[in-house]
């Protein structure tokens, strides 16, 4: 249960950072949006979806055609499992440093996947959810019983 | 130096260099003025004479006021998601910590100081130099699951280890453990924080409500609960690993 969400979850990650792409492409001369980071098109096959599900798509790996921006490259590989979306892997990123404030805006909601490698390193100080007040705690679970996510 | 105090309930760190001693006692002090005010767990906070009606909210000082208007606003922009209005009662613990550390900071900061560090339960405000952060593992207390540099800035992180996950959602009747762990990293604390504990809360449905709620400038770093680091792309230039 808990994979399908995450699934899902990423799922729409993906279809919202390739909407960003296309948006970006689009407003590229034409020829650089042959080749969008869209092999992982919802296929017309697709079954009735699910509520939580955004579509259906054939398993593998599919690695998107490099863009070449003005400020940058940008590429996606997506791993598609089960007909759902697995991950999405930012192969590559524009210059940070870039001032396409457009891109970001895409870009900074969208989340990245990748294992953690657990480290014991010496910091100046760690930041966790140590100790929180028993407020905390409330505050949530009364946030959710209002919260309507839709 | 390295101060510390027990504060609010939690261990409160502040770094700074010796000659702002006065200005360090000075923040501590006004942590706990914030604790007195603020605290529902304190029979005499204003807060908590405000739940059990012994203050009127129209006879509750401006500070108050600010501080709900202020988690009114928040709980508008984060559609429900953030709020003080629990079924125990009125209880704004959840911004007044941010709020906190912020007024702290501003204390140091007016004294003169440029080079500090504010930390209160995990929260912290980063000024002056490449200050070097972990992010907690939550599955490991002494383990980190990332490693950052951070200068001028803040960062928060909400999760539900400390006390197990005992958080259901009434929609679904499932615990709410989609993340272990959420850090926001960006500009100004009071904004990491309650987006860490509104994003936390968002869990499965972070994707289609962030876009609206995490403004530009701020990074977000989850801890799944199978130890997946999920993370915006900006995040990366935190990194120290």
């Amino acid at each position: 249960m808990k994979q399908v969400i995450k699934k899902a979850f990423i799922a729409v990650a993906v279809v919202a950072g390739i909407a960003g792409l296309i948006f970006v492409v689009n407003y590229k001369p034409p020829e650089v949006a042959e080749t969008p980071a869209t092999s992982s098109t919802p296929t017309e096959m697709a079954p009735p979806a699910p509520a939580k599900t955004i579509g259906r798509y054939r398993d593998g790996t599919y690695t998107g055609s490099e863009l070449d921006l003005h400020y940058g490259s940008i590429q996606v590989s997506v791993v598609i499992t089960d007909g759902n979306i697995a991950s999405i892997t930012m192969l590559k990123l524009p210059n940070e440093h870039s001032n396409s404030r457009r891109l970001a805006a895409y870009a900074t909601p969208i989340l990245i996947k990748e294992a953690i490698a657990a480290q014991s390193a010496e910091v100046d100080i760690v930041s966790g959810a140590t100790e929180t007040s028993n407020g905390f705690i409330d505050t949530l679970q009364s946030a959710l019983s209002q919260a309507n996510p839709g | 130096m390295r101060y510390t105090q027990q504060i609010m309930g939690m261990p409160v760190h502040i770094e700074v260099d010796e000659q702002y001693k006065t200005a360090v006692e000075a923040a501590f002090a006004e942590l706990r003025r914030i604790d007195e005010m603020c605290s529902p767990y304190k029979p005499d906070s204003q807060v908590s004479r405000m739940r059990s009606g012994q203050l009127k909210p129209a006879d509750a000082p401006k500070e108050l006021h600010d501080i709900i208007a202020a988690i009114e606003a928040w709980n508008k922009k984060t559609k429900g998601y953030f709020t003080a209005h629990l079924e125990k009662g009125f209880d704004p613990s959840g911004y007044v910590k941010g709020w906190a550390i912020q007024r702290a900071a501003d204390i140091l900061g007016k004294a003169g100081a440029s080079v500090y560090l504010v930390s209160a339960g995990g929260d912290m405000v980063l000024q002056g130099k490449p200050w070097s952060v972990g992010i907690r593992l939550p599955q490991q207390a002494d383990k980190l699951a990332a490693k950052l540099s951070i200068q001028n800035g803040a960062i928060a992180t909400s999760g539900n280890y400390e006390r197990g996950s005992h958080i259901t959602d009434p929609h679904t009747g499932q615990s709410v453990d989609y993340f272990a762990s959420v850090s926001v990293i960006g500009p100004e604390i009071i904004t990491c924080d309650v987006l860490a504990t509104t994003l936390f809360a968002m869990g499965e449905t972070y994707q289609q409500q962030a876009d609206s709620v995490v403004p530009t400038g701020y990074e977000v770093y989850c801890i799944t609960p199978d130890q997946q680091a999920l993370y915006t792309p900006g995040f990366k230039k935190y990194r120290a690993d």
